[in-house]
């Protein structure tokens, strides 16, 4: 079900221009070096998978990606031009939004105004109602943001980054804690939000999960980039399976 | 898959409104209760007519009690704007208090200011100052931002003690001119408006909290308190959404310092004689926060229910007046541990409760789709 929704979108190709891009790119954390020289590309509305082991700097890339950490060397790139004083919020005012591991929700508000606080600094009108329904989350719109299961809460966090109306959404891991049904439409929904022209970028130690869902896949190990494509072409290469994959993996 | 959720929401958003609960949450014609606008302006006039129709027939110890209700609540509302809705513990109330409160003072008394002069000055005085300590003070979070506003408060206090010449050190001032006039205070004149009595303090006051609450109404679904809301909710996730966080705390700081120094030269007109010891740590930093916690902060009638446990205590319970602040001390303290929404926090998600329980049937229905 969701494999084939997915696989019906646009496949990638090498001419769709680069929504967001950084050009060797390094962050060193007092002589840890958590990323090294790391060029990535994000062609516009596709889904991209960031994946690694533990500590392989995929939560420091989207860090500085979304303006939440400045690289200590390398430039990020947003529609082709260098950014300059990248800060988590100017890069959400850019076009460029982030959803966080933890479920990160406005507490206070209901499941709609949440959607709406997201919207507020958006530069386009947002239709919050729609938003919510691209989550499944439009029966709940009027339960305070705590009342919601924890998958949903996952997808409100998901519906306030997609009210921005960003160009590029970054998820950090969205599926984690998530199992069946949840998991499911968290998928189908990735699929929609990609659909409706957004650039995706997603980070997840569930592998199953990502191979559906994307069209490339960025494998970082150690701070670097070991290999980058299509499933099929990074599922079959050799250092991939050596650091992460393992052979149980491949045969699936 | 696009097509039927770009077609989705002509059905379906239609249906869910009229579901749970008929009122749509949010809009700046309706609070979170879904009172319109015009409900809110009938009861804010009901208020004040009532105030000014019956004030008259008070004595003068009650119009004096209502007097300082007025008066606290006007303050504690005005504090609620930077800690309720933008959650920053802020206790430097008592400093924009007395700022306020020796301007007004000194305006009328002693520099023959009409009334919207001493407004002004006091109003700008307080913006430069609270905008410079904006960009210092939120450095700090939590704690120590509280450590360092109590410490705003605690210099107010000593500036007023210390700078004699114009605050007349620990012996105070009055808004009396000079002692040939016979020592009588002055009114505070506004124009046409002349307060001269402890009753129109009361209805000048009461007026001014009914403005203030219904701007602050709608002010909390506009932008800037919305803005001011995702900050105090979560930092880091209002970033994501492009909040500016730091221009909202400053912005939430400065419009809530420049009220309270306003309502201070009201306050100190009504109070007509003014010593450091009317704007001491307890009195005009701790007691205005703890209304704000007390009553519900983020609530737009919390900071008023709040003002209303704090001087009705001490009126209620006569003997406890030396204990006070160690009444509300205990009193902040369950209130922080068991209601961290204040009273008015426990009557709104009772009304939440009490509402969705009567429509059981349509709530299963919305859970089932």
């Amino acid at each position: 079900m969701t494999q084939s929704n997915l696989a019906e979108g646009p496949s990638p190709t090498q001419q769709r221009p680069d929504v967001l891009a950084t050009q060797g790119v390094s962050m060193a954390f007092r002589g840890l070096k958590a990323l090294q020289d790391v060029t990535i590309a994000l062609p516009e509305g596709t889904v991209t998978g960031l994946i690694g082991p533990n500590g392989a700097g995929k939560t420091t890339l989207v860090n500085v990606l979304s303006g939440l950490a400045a690289p200590t060397e390398g430039e990020v790139f947003f529609e082709g031009e260098r950014v300059r004083r990248w800060t988590l919020g100017s890069a959400a005012r850019a076009g460029v939004a982030k959803t966080f591991q933890q479920s990160r929700v406005f507490g206070e508000f209901t499941v709609l105004e949440n959607v709406e606080l997201g919207a507020l600094n958006s530069r386009h009108d947002v239709d919050a109602f729609h938003v919510l329904e691209m989550l499944d989350l439009a029966p709940r719109w009027n339960l305070l943001a705590g009342e919601l299961s924890f998958g949903e809460l996952r997808r409100l966090g998901v519906a306030i980054a997609l009210a921005t109306r960003p160009k590029v959404l970054l998820m950090d891991e969205p599926g984690a804690g998530l199992t069946g049904v949840d998991l499911d439409q968290l998928s189908v929904a990735i699929g929609r939000i990609r659909d409706e022209g957004t650039t995706i970028l997603v980070i997840d130690h569930n592998m199953r999960f990502l191979m559906n869902s994307v069209e490339r896949v960025i494998v970082l190990e150690g701070g670097m980039v070991i290999s980058q494509g299509t499933p099929a072409h990074v599922q079959t290469d050799e250092r991939v399976i050596a650091a992460y994959l393992g052979g149980s993996h491949v045969a699936d | 898959m696009t097509q039927s959720t770009s077609h989705a929401p002509k059905h379906s958003a239609p249906e869910v409104r009229s579901g749970a609960d008929t009122v749509p949450s949010t809009g700046i014609w309706r609070d979170k209760f879904g009172l319109r606008l015009w409900v809110r302006l009938v009861i804010a006039a009901l208020v004040v007519v009532a105030t000014i129709s019956l004030s008259g027939g008070l004595n003068s110890h009650d119009t004096y009690l209502y007097g300082t209700l007025a008066a606290w609540a006007l303050i504690a509302s005005s504090l609620n704007l930077v800690v309720g809705y933008a959650g920053q513990l802020n206790l430097s109330s008592g400093a924009f208090l007395a700022l306020g409160a020796y301007i007004g003072v000194l305006g009328t008394g002693r520099y023959d200011w009409p009334g919207w002069k001493s407004l002004l000055i006091a109003g700008l005085i307080a913006l430069a100052f609270s905008l410079l300590l904006g960009l210092v003070i939120f450095r700090a979070r939590g704690l120590h931002f509280a450590l360092i506003t109590a410490g705003i408060s605690i210099i107010g206090y000593n500036v007023a003690l210390l700078w004699k010449e114009k605050t007349g050190g620990a012996a105070g001032i009055s808004s009396a001119g000079p002692i040939e006039e016979g020592g009588i205070a002055r009114p505070f004149v506004l124009g046409p408006i002349e307060l001269s009595q402890e009753v129109h303090y009361l209805r000048a006051m009461v007026v001014v909290l009914v403005v203030m609450l219904l701007a602050t109404s709608v002010l909390v679904r506009r932008k800037l308190g919305l803005s001011w809301q995702a900050t105090r909710d979560d930092e880091v996730l209002a970033a994501s959404v492009g909040v500016r966080v730091a221009r909202s705390k400053r912005t939430a700081f400065a419009a809530s310092s420049v009220l309270i120094s306003l309502v201070g030269v009201l306050y100190g007109h009504w109070l007509g004689f003014i010593t450091p010891g009317s704007f001491d740590f307890a009195t005009a930093a701790f007691e205005p926060l703890a209304m704000v916690i007390i009553g519900g902060a983020g609530t737009l009638l919390g900071p008023m229910v709040g003002a209303l446990v704090v001087v009705g205590f001490p009126e209620l319970f006569n003997g406890l007046k030396d204990y006070s602040t160690l009444v509300y001390a205990a009193l902040l303290l369950l209130v922080v541990m068991v209601a961290p929404k204040g009273v008015v926090g426990v009557v709104e998600s009772t009304w939440r409760r009490v509402r969705r329980g009567k429509r059981p049937s349509e709530q299963e229905k919305e859970t089932e789709r």
